[in-house]
């Protein structure tokens, strides 16, 4: 049956089906003995993302023109009715960036009266999804950019409306991000409009849900919920989710983006908070 | 299509093995089909499935193992998941040589969703086995019915251009 074998095709020290055994044997040991977080895993995973960056770009190429070739089949009726809908809604944001700039006015005069410090602000950078790697599993992404463009692990990743996780690793030119809906995700959040905090965690399914929430906590259909920047890993006031009440009455949250159809993100560029000094320093003796 | 012939006579070029890279790598390409996002479509085990009833080399599942070691790094999984799953999923095939070799496209198509049903039974239990890993299970189990629908898409072609390459050789 076998073409080749080791010690020869008469002398087999072992058959085909033993070299599958044996294989089988050595990939369970690993998956046993490897654990999933750790890093030398993930630093190799990292390396190979970076090496196969332009395979994974090149591959994508194909569904964005076949994306493009939808965007023309678009009809002109189609075409018209977004202008409109375009229009209505610069109106409304003219409207809007009215109000805030007033609101930003009457803040930074509250802000002086209290003596309150300055908010540090932060810069984002746009960065093209190179891979999906959502299942019923994981769900992360790799996007295009790394540490050439300052992007480093712990940052918060935001996508057109809001956060949509925080990148795990970065390459030379690649960095992997694990989404809000990961089940190893969890996002400290308060709601804007009571000021409960939370934690948002995700559960492999298409939306997170919150956990600790305190039991007397009253949140209401339409509440935003904004990171609280508790634990200074991401900043505060970034939004990421709307409360829903659904049929049952309970309460379900919706991520301001849809984490699925998701081709460009922003990293948000702000340094995680340090941690500070311990209280009780080791006596000098102990510390040698 | 009455009965295939027997898959060892032929199917011993690289096709095969390019296909299972191919679904390797679509598989962790974006998608902004909402449907398929959530799935873990798995038709990577149908070019596996024709190398388990064809491949004639000793080294072949070592070949499967590194491309499921591929897999693991592509889909952020733990080293050796898909690894052994493929490995595994490959045995199946290779103890199924014997009895479907002169079957009909029927039994290969029955053999082939037997075989994915236990591999993904064997991947629900390895991750129920892990405390990392937490799994949707409907979008798992329907991942494997639909898998077992592609079958006839990938395998025909597979079949008659590998037979084809096969036979342009040996003349």
């Amino acid at each position: 049956m076998a073409k080749s074998g080791i010690g020869g095709r008469e002398n087999r020290l072992i058959s085909g089906v033993g070299i599958a055994v044996l294989c089988l044997v050595a990939t369970t040991l690993i998956l046993a003995v490897v654990p999933q977080n750790d890093p030398r895993v993930s630093a190799v995973r990292q390396v190979f993302f970076d090496a196969v960056t332009p395979a994974l770009e090149l591959f994508g190429k194909p569904a964005d023109a076949l994306a493009n070739v939808g965007d023309y089949l678009d009809d002109l009726n189609t075409v018209r009715n977004r202008n409109r809908e375009l229009e209505r809604q610069n109106i409304e944001l003219r409207l809007r960036v009215e109000e805030l700039t007033r609101a930003e006015l009457l803040m930074n005069q509250y802000r002086n009266l209290l003596n309150l410090p300055e908010e540090p602000g932060f810069e984002m950078v746009n960065a093209r999804v190179i891979a999906d790697l959502n299942s019923p599993f994981v769900h992360t992404l790799v996007a295009k950019g790394g540490r050439d463009r300052g992007i480093t692990a712990g940052q918060a990743v935001m996508g057109l409306n809001g956060l949509v996780g925080r990148v795990i690793s970065s390459g030379r030119n690649s960095s992997r991000i694990l989404l809000l809906t990961d089940f190893n995700s969890h996002i400290p959040v308060v709601a804007l409009s009571s000021d409960v905090q939370a934690i948002l965690s995700g559960t492999n399914r298409p939306q997170p849900e919150l956990q600790f929430l305190p039991r007397q906590a009253e949140l209401k259909d339409g509440d935003l919920l904004v990171t609280s920047g508790r634990g200074g890993q991401i900043p505060v006031g970034l939004p990421v989710a709307l409360v829903r009440r659904d049929d049952q009455g309970e309460l379900t949250v919706r991520l301001l983006d849809d984490l699925q159809s998701l081709n460009f993100i922003r990293v948000v560029m702000a340094q995680p908070t340090e941690d500070p000094p311990s209280e009780i320093q080791p006596a000098p003796s102990l510390a040698q | 299509m009455n009965g295939l012939k027997n898959p060892s006579e032929g199917g011993s070029t690289f096709l095969p093995y390019l296909l299972l890279l191919l679904f390797v790598l679509l598989n962790s390409m974006p998608s902004n089909v909402k449907a398929l996002a959530q799935l873990e479509l798995g038709l990577y085990f149908i070019p596996l499935f024709f190398i388990g009833l064809t491949a004639e080399s000793d080294a072949t599942p070592v070949f499967v193992a590194l491309f499921g070691f591929l897999n693991d790094i592509l889909s952020e999984m733990p080293l050796g998941f898909w690894s052994s799953l493929f490995v595994v999923f490959y045995l199946l095939c290779v103890s199924q040589r014997a009895i479907i070799s002169t079957g009909s496209f029927g039994s290969y198509w029955i053999t082939f969703g037997v075989l994915i049903m236990m591999t993904y039974l064997a991947a629900y239990l390895l991750a129920a086995l892990s405390d990392d890993l937490h799994l949707t299970i409907i979008p798992f189990v329907l991942s494997c019915f639909i898998c077992i629908l592609f079958f006839p898409v990938i395998y025909f072609p597979l079949y008659f251009f590998s037979d084809a390459l096969t036979g342009a050789e040996r003349n």
